[in-house]
């Protein structure tokens, strides 16, 4: 007698695989083996047992943690066509313009002109006290030796 | 197409309300099933998270032939199996976690044999226990047949196994119950 072929047709039939011919067998089997029949027997209580489990609720916190980890997701996928021709055109776009605009910054900080050279070298003027600041008083109170000093 | 294969097809098309719907539809089922292979909510919680994360990511790859069911466990069977072979899970829930869970002690009551009458919650201990003792791949196996409800073909497709090789999972993990369940 061969216990595992009937093992393996209860197994079958607790997960409701086992056809009517097959189940006749099987029946006519247990009948006379009390092995199998208990092997039946104690399987379909843990099938009972495990099916009793009710389904428990997620926490709470889990539908929206779910939502955030992917949530960037959708409007960053490269996931049209157009998308991938898009992305590289506005690229080339960016490019031009920071051409553009770069020429614009040059030609505003260009070397000075021969004029601007002479305004620069008018700060000379600088070097000497205004008219009444501190250090024309003091340079005045030496009894005008700044121009000695310096 | 199904209900189901629409949604994963918006998902695929970066629609976000059809991830939300997925989500809703399965969130609970997913859930449950790490609720039972891991016995704990912590690691349930995250473990879908993770399976939805992965649903999300791998949703251009989904053929909508295919029963999204299948699809589901496919990835939820992989990330059970990475869990467990980390954790190496062999601790079995108390009974008052699976009480907690919702256990029905009434459904489970064979008052006409001496062995399935040792009162609901021996049994459910003794259940658990040989449960947690699987191997891994048998655990998750029965696990898909019970609780997910899949067939043998799916729950081949799902593990990288024959058919055959399914059934003869599911007869040696029940073979392995019983005799644990028999023990005094």
């Amino acid at each position: 007698m061969d216990c595992r072929k009937f093992r393996r047709m209860v197994s079958r039939q607790l997960d409701g695989a086992l056809d009517g011919a097959s189940r006749a067998d099987l029946e006519s089997h247990l009948s006379s083996c009390t092995g199998c029949r208990r092997f039946r027997d104690l399987s379909l209580a843990g099938l009972s047992m495990h099916r009793s489990v009710k389904e428990a609720d997620p926490p709470r916190s889990l539908f929206p943690s779910i939502l955030a980890a992917v949530e960037v997701g959708p409007r960053w996928r490269w996931n049209g066509g157009w998308l991938r021709a898009a992305v590289p055109a506005a690229a080339a776009a960016a490019a031009v313009l920071g051409v553009w605009v770069g020429g614009l910054i040059h030609e505003s900080y260009a070397p000075a002109t021969a004029g601007n050279q002479a305004d620069v070298l008018e700060l000379t003027y600088l070097d000497e006290y205004p008219p009444g600041s501190m250090g024309d008083i003091l340079m005045t109170s030496n009894g005008g030796g700044g121009d000695e000093q310096r | 197409m199904n209900d189901d294969a629409d949604l994963m097809r918006r998902v695929a098309g970066g629609e976000s309300d059809a991830f939300r719907s997925l989500v809703e539809r399965y969130e609970r089922t997913g859930y449950h099933f790490f609720l039972r292979l891991t016995g704990n909510p912590e690691d349930a919680e995250d473990l879908t998270q993770e399976l939805f994360i992965a649903i999300f990511r791998s949703a251009g790859r989904y053929r909508p032939d295919a029963p999204f069911k299948a699809f589901f466990y496919r990835i939820a069977s992989n990330l059970s199996a990475s869990h467990l072979r980390k954790k190496r899970l062999r601790t079995a829930p108390s009974i008052d976690e699976m009480v907690e869970r919702g256990f029905d002690a009434a459904s489970t009551r064979h008052e006409d044999d001496p062995a399935l009458s040792l009162g609901g919650r021996e049994m459910r201990r003794r259940y658990e226990e040989a449960l947690a003792d699987l191997p891994r791949d048998w655990r998750i196996a029965l696990e898909l047949r019970v609780t997910g409800e899949l067939t043998y073909e799916e729950i081949a497709g799902a593990m990288g196994k024959s058919a055959s090789a399914v059934e003869s999972i599911l007869v040696r993990a029940r073979e392995r119950i019983a005799e644990k369940l028999e023990e005094r």
